[in-house]
């Protein structure tokens, strides 16, 4: 009985969307994993029949459903191309529920989410922890702050670039509020994981471009995971209860803050999935609505809140090597935001900034896409590395920390002597 | 039925790899752009020409019918395997072999997509014009099978007339070459063409000789929005009456515009009653006075608005729309019956008359766009999942069929016969003619195996 009201209720939420599909094959074009293999099954066209098939009772879950299905990026591109105007996405997400809901997360996911979900000061602990392990696990490579893995480990491929876990998360390091010397106003900043557990760097750039501005910084303490990869995964329970926390926790002092973001995933999330979440809860779903219109990328704020114009007077020594940026998936497809990164670069670049070709082209990351994804995210990576090297850019921005690791990773592979900086960070250095 | 010992030799001959048949594969090569489907037993991806003619010999044995496919991007059913079998995807077959700049000509393999040709010749200086709407998903050897059309017609002509030669593979296995690279060449019979246009009954073509033309200087677009589409074809006649001919003559009624700006928000006219999109290409100077004389026709035929893209970018998007009007009607009705129906030129305005008309006799929403320069109007019928709305827009398509055969016209200008046309091929193709073209199919075919279903009634 169970499953049938699963299946019931997978149509009900997707069926319009099935039935959208003009069947035309646009999306084979421009779907980056598509691109590196070639069979219908991987573009959007081919997961929509399936999914229909299974709506349609004709196919039951089978192994095969499950690892197309979870084979997407969910870069958007399809979406963003297709004239029926198909939410894959939208199909993608509901049909990795469905397949949760009936068959349950592999045990590592479990275990992830839960830590996600509960433990926060247990997950600072392990990744304390884990910061020494990593040492004894896996040796440093030059050039980079990432290390190589020493012993063969499940799931983790030897070439791989694996980014260090730092010692003391980032907000373990910063008080709960970081006040400008002047202060003009304030805003709420929601780190994200990558940025409190990897990059604490960024962190600390957001906070020295906002101050610097005059514009004072609040840190909640209680915010926790966005719930993106518990979210890609399908794993809604989890997805829930992080997003009701963080809604809790960001929206406050009647909501007069915006929110900002050095994460695409987590303002993509935010601003599209939270308010999607809460469907029988009217309450709740019109508090997500209001942090979702409070809700802005870092650089979207600088540009549209501060003005390029301030920023510029307060540049003190301007980038003279060439810079590129990469447009993350779920911040220009995701959000629309493309020329905000681009305009901040320029003015702390000058002449220096270049395009490379298809910057908008997915970098094969996806989160947890690439580790289990591994041979054909490094082909799309590859393809975006050959774009950042012909562009002859020295250091490459991005407004992603995932896009960051994965960059950083095929820049290693093809040992090429390009930095990888987040845009604030970029910005940071030369104001 | 592919039997254990037929699927383990066809294994032998294309590889592991090449070969699929689990439920999941075989869902996804069941259907095209019509949105038919139908289950084959396997996909097999052939990558060389002995192979497409070991698997042929093969089939040909054991009677398992075969269906060649590309993109699956077509309109009429061609790739779809109605009778089962196996489905023969060509995607392996991608390569360029060659770009002949000193006898303008390009050898090609099927798999490439069209689009991609384009970009590689136009480097060269050199010029493709075949361009249907699909061309950047749909694949060079399908445009040959269905006889594409596209857009550059009404200056260019279609696929047809850039084929040269082709490499074929029949039915019973052999392999043929037809044509050559001589601009000239009448040495037996004109067998090229007998496959151009054949829909993957007669033949799978495994290399094209095709011609290119050098690159035309420039380009210009304008387009122009009228109150009606009944001014719109007005204007469209007068143009060619005139003796000018366009690189393209696209028109798109209130419903495409709609539909299209929906989806890209680029600013269309959605209150106009029909838009004309004209491209005009060749020589700088020459087409600025053709842009002005097609202007004047159009400020004689009352246009609400005459404008002249701007830059790279706006006319990108304008191609674009164009290109994207099809798929995006299903956001106006789920169900969409597409015909392509094409009339002498100058009977544009009274097929746009007519179909007005049965749209109201059978309370339904038909759509028109498409090439106007030509011809060739695309008629969507739109309908619910109601039977009867279902069954009325039937009876609209039998209604438009009889009016384009009153006007001189054909049921099809560009998307072929397929399965969804196969019931009224009579109203164009006379007895003899007809059973003329069944005794060739049973001459190359004799077992009925090369994607059988199609076209025949």
């Amino acid at each position: 009985m169970e499953k049938k009201s699963g299946k019931n209720k997978f149509l009900e939420l997707i069926g319009g969307e099935l039935q959208k599909c003009s069947k035309c094959g646009a999306c084979r074009t421009i779907c980056p994993v598509f691109a590196e293999n070639q069979r219908e099954k991987y573009s959007a066209r081919g997961k929509i029949a399936l999914s229909d098939a299974v709506a349609q009772g004709v196919l039951p879950l089978t192994d095969e459903y499950y690892d197309i299905l979870n084979n997407c990026i969910l870069c958007l591109s399809c979406v963003e191309n297709c004239s029926s105007g198909v939410k894959v996405d939208k199909i993608i997400r509901a049909a990795r529920a469905l397949l949760v809901e009936q068959r349950g997360l592999p045990l590592p996911q479990r275990i992830i989410h839960k830590m996600l979900q509960h433990g926060k000061e247990f997950m600072d602990l392990i990744l304390k922890k884990g910061s020494l392990f990593q040492y004894i696990f896996f040796k440093s490579i030059p050039k980079t702050s990432g290390l190589r893995s020493r012993f063969p480990m499940p799931l983790i491929d030897k070439t791989r670039y694996i980014p260090t876990l730092v010692r003391k998360p980032f907000r373990k390091r910063v008080t709960e509020r970081v006040e400008a010397a002047v202060p003009k106003k304030s805003v709420v900043f929601f780190t994200g994981c990558c940025t409190n557990y990897i990059y604490p760097n960024i962190g600390e750039a957001v906070v020295k471009v906002l101050n610097e501005l005059g514009i004072s910084v609040i840190i909640p303490k209680g915010q926790m995971c966005c719930g993106a990869p518990a979210e890609t995964a399908g794993d809604l329970h989890t997805v829930i209860e992080l997003a009701q926390n963080n809604i809790n926790e960001l929206l406050f002092e009647e909501e007069k803050y915006k929110v900002v973001l050095p994460c695409s995933s987590g303002g993509y999330m935010f601003k599209h999935i939270y308010p999607e979440l809460f469907q029988n809860d009217a309450k709740i779903m019109s508090q997500a609505k209001k942090l979702a219109l409070l809700t802005c990328d870092i650089s979207e704020y600088l540009v549209k809140e501060v003005g390029l114009d301030k920023i510029a007077g307060h540049i003190k020594q301007a980038f003279t090597k060439k810079i590129t940026y990469h447009d993350p998936c779920h911040l220009n497809r995701g959000q629309g935001i493309k020329t905000e990164p681009r305009k901040l670069l320029k003015i702390l670049s000058g002449e220096s900034f270049v395009e490379m070709d298809e910057a908008d082209r997915c970098c094969g990351s996806g989160g947890v896409y690439g580790i289990k994804h591994r041979s054909i995210s490094n082909k799309i990576l590859s393809r975006k590395i050959d774009s950042i090297k012909n562009s002859e850019a020295e250091i490459v921005a991005t407004g992603c920390p995932g896009c960051i690791i994965q960059l950083l990773d095929g820049i290693n592979q093809k040992d090429l002597n390009i930095r990888v900086l987040h845009t604030v960070e970029a910005l940071a250095e030369c104001i | 039925m592919v039997s254990r010992s037929i699927r383990n030799t066809l294994i032998n001959i294309v590889g592991e790899n090449n070969y699929l048949d689990s439920v999941e594969d075989r869902i996804c090569y069941s259907y095209d752009a019509t949105r038919k489907k139908s289950l084959p037993e396997a996909v097999i991806f052939p990558t060389t020409v002995s192979q497409v003619s070991e698997i042929m010999k093969l089939a040909n044995r054991y009677k398992i019918p075969v269906v060649p496919r590309g993109a699956g991007s077509g309109m009429t059913g061609g790739a779809v395997p109605s009778e089962g079998g196996m489905v023969m995807v060509m995607n392996n077959f991608n390569r360029i072999l060659e770009i002949d700049t000193d006898n303008l000509q390009a050898i090609v393999e099927p798999g490439v997509v069209t689009s991609s040709l384009h970009d590689t010749v136009e480097k060269a200086g050199l010029f493709y014009p075949p361009d249907p709407a699909s061309m950047k998903h749909a694949s060079i050897g399908g445009n040959i099978a269905e006889n594409s059309g596209g857009m550059r017609a009404v200056k260019y002509g279609v696929t047809k007339d850039y084929v040269m030669g082709l490499e074929v593979v029949i039915p019973t296995g052999e392999i043929i070459h037809t044509g050559s690279k001589c601009v000239k060449d009448v040495v037996g019979y004109n067998l090229t063409q007998l496959f151009v246009g054949s829909e993957g009954t007669l033949g799978i073509v495994t290399k094209a000789i095709l011609k290119l033309l050098p690159l035309p200087e420039a380009k210009k677009t304008l387009t122009a929005t009228f109150s009606s589409m009944e001014l719109a074809a007005k204007t469209v006649s007068g143009i060619i009456k005139k003796r000018i001919i366009p690189t393209t003559m696209e028109f798109l009624d209130k419903h495409s515009i709609c539909a299209v700006e929906d989806f890209l928000h680029i600013g269309l006219p959605t209150n106009a009653g029909a838009l004309l999109l004209i491209e005009v290409d060749g020589d700088a100077d020459l087409i600025g006075k053709d842009i002005e004389r097609i202007r004047a026709v159009c400020q004689s035929n009352q246009a609400l608005e005459i404008k002249t893209a701007a830059d790279e970018k706006e006319l990108n998007e304008l191609w674009k729309a164009r290109r994207s009007v099809s798929p995006s009607l299903l956001k106006i009705r789920h169900v969409k019956i597409n015909e392509d129906i094409v009339v002498p030129r100058s009977k544009i305005p009274d097929i746009i008359q007519k179909i007005e008309k049965i749209a109201d006799k059978h309370h339904l929403v038909i759509v028109n766009f498409g090439h106007a320069g030509d011809g060739n109007v695309h008629v969507n019928v739109l309908s619910s999942n109601d039977n009867d709305e279902l069954t009325r827009a039937s009876h609209a398509v039998d209604d438009i069929f009889n009016a384009v055969i009153e006007l001189d016209g054909r049921i099809s200008g560009e998307h072929g016969i397929g399965i969804t046309k196969r019931d009224y091929i009579e109203l164009c193709i006379d007895k003899p003619t007809l059973s003329l073209m069944r005794q060739i199919k049973k001459l190359l075919d004799p077992n009925n195996i090369l994607n059988p279903g199609k076209i025949f009634p």
